[in-house]
C-alpha cells in the first residue's frame, strides 16, 4: 500500500510538472506570436497613413482599435497614432512624424510598451 | 540448517506480483501516452516556429519589393507581379505549399526564393485604393479543421504602400 501511494504521488507530481511545462511553452509561443502580429499591425497602419497626402495628415494623437487578428491574441491591445510636426532645416520641406505604438497588459496587469514604429512624411515641393 | 532457512524464506504472493504487474503496466501506459503527446507537441511547435520565421523573412522582402515597385498586377488571387519602369520584375505566386518569389530583370530570371507555408495555407493578394495611392494587401491564413487539437496560430496580413516613397508614388500614378 505504501509503495502504491508513493508511486501515485510521484506520478501525479510528474504529470503536474509536465502540464506546467506544456502551458509555459504555449504561453511563450503565444507571446512571440502576439509580438509579431503587433509589429505587422503597426507597420500596416503606418503604410496606410503614409499613403495620405502631407496636407491630409492631421496633427493629432488618438487611440484606435487594432486589427481583429491582434485582438484575438491580445484582447487588451491598444493602438496609439500620433502625428506631430517636426522642425526641418531651412532648405528642407516641412515634415511630420507619424508614430504608431501598440501596448498591451502583461500578466501582472501592467500596460507595457509593446511595439512602436515611426516614419517621417515630407511636404511635396513643386519643382 | 541452510536448506531449512531457504525453504521458509518469505517470497511474494500471487496477489503482490499481480498488483506490481498491474501498477507497472499502468505506469508504462501513462508514460507512453505522455511521451507520444510530447513528441506531437514538439512537432507542432517546430512547424509553427518555422512558419513564424518564414513570415518574418517574407514580410521584410515583400515590403522591400512593393516599396521599390511602381505597378502591381494581380493575375490570380494567389499570384502578383510587381514591376518597375527600369525593367525589374518580382513575381510572387503559390506553388504547392510554397510561396515562390522570382526576381527578373528584362525577362531574365536572376533570383528565385521560396517561403515555407503550412499545409493547407491560402494566399490572397488584393489591391486597395488609399487616396491617390494603392496598397497591396497580402493575406495568408490556415484554417484548422474542426475539432483540431492544434493551438491557435497567427496568420499573415501585410498591407504595403505601392511605390513606398513619394518619388515612386509619382511614377506610379498614370
Amino acid at each position: 500500500m505504501v509503495e502504491l501511494s508513493a508511486t501515485a504521488v510521484i506520478l501525479i507530481v510528474c504529470m503536474v510538472l509536465f502540464a506546467q511545462l506544456l502551458a509555459l511553452i504555449g504561453k511563450q509561443e503565444r507571446i512571440a506570436d502576439a509580438r509579431q502580429v503587433a509589429l505587422r499591425t503597426a507597420a500596416n497602419r503606418l503604410e496606410g497613413l503614409l499613403a495620405k497626402d502631407f496636407a491630409e495628415l492631421p496633427l493629432a494623437g488618438n487611440t484606435e482599435s487594432p486589427a481583429l487578428e491582434l485582438l484575438e491574441l491580445l484582447p487588451s491591445a491598444e493602438m496609439k497614432v500620433q502625428v506631430s510636426a517636426v522642425e526641418s532645416a531651412a532648405e528642407q520641406p516641412a515634415a511630420k512624424q507619424i508614430r504608431v505604438e501598440i501596448t498591451w497588459l502583461d500578466a501582472a496587469g501592467v500596460r507595457v510598451p509593446g511595439v512602436a514604429l515611426s516614419a517621417w512624411k515630407h511636404a511635396e515641393v513643386a519643382p | 540448517m541452510n536448506g531449512r532457512q531457504r525453504r521458509y524464506r518469505r517470497g511474494f504472493s500471487i496477489i503482490e506480483v499481480t498488483v506490481a504487474v498491474v501498477t507497472l503496466s499502468v505506469l508504462v501506459s501513462i508514460a507512453a501516452v505522455m511521451f507520444s503527446s510530447l513528441l506531437k507537441s514538439q512537432r507542432q511547435f517546430t512547424l509553427r516556429e518555422r512558419q513564424r520565421r518564414e513570415f518574418v523573412r517574407l514580410d521584410a522582402m515583400l515590403r522591400s519589393d512593393i516599396h521599390a515597385a511602381t505597378s502591381a498586377v494581380i493575375k490570380e488571387p494567389d499570384q502578383c507581379e510587381l514591376t518597375t519602369p527600369a525593367g525589374d520584375t518580382w513575381r510572387y505566386e503559390m506553388q504547392d505549399d510554397w510561396l515562390v518569389r522570382v526576381y527578373s530583370r528584362d525577362d531574365k530570371q536572376l533570383q528565385r526564393e521560396s517561403f515555407f507555408l503550412r499545409p493547407g495555407s491560402q494566399l490572397t493578394f488584393k489591391l486597395a485604393q488609399a487616396g491617390a495611392r494603392q496598397l497591396v494587401e497580402v493575406q495568408i491564413h490556415n484554417e484548422q479543421p474542426a475539432g483540431s487539437m492544434q493551438s491557435h496560430h497567427a496568420g499573415y496580413l501585410g498591407q504595403v504602400l505601392l511605390g513606398g516613397g513619394a518619388v515612386a508614388a509619382k511614377e506610379a500614378q498614370p
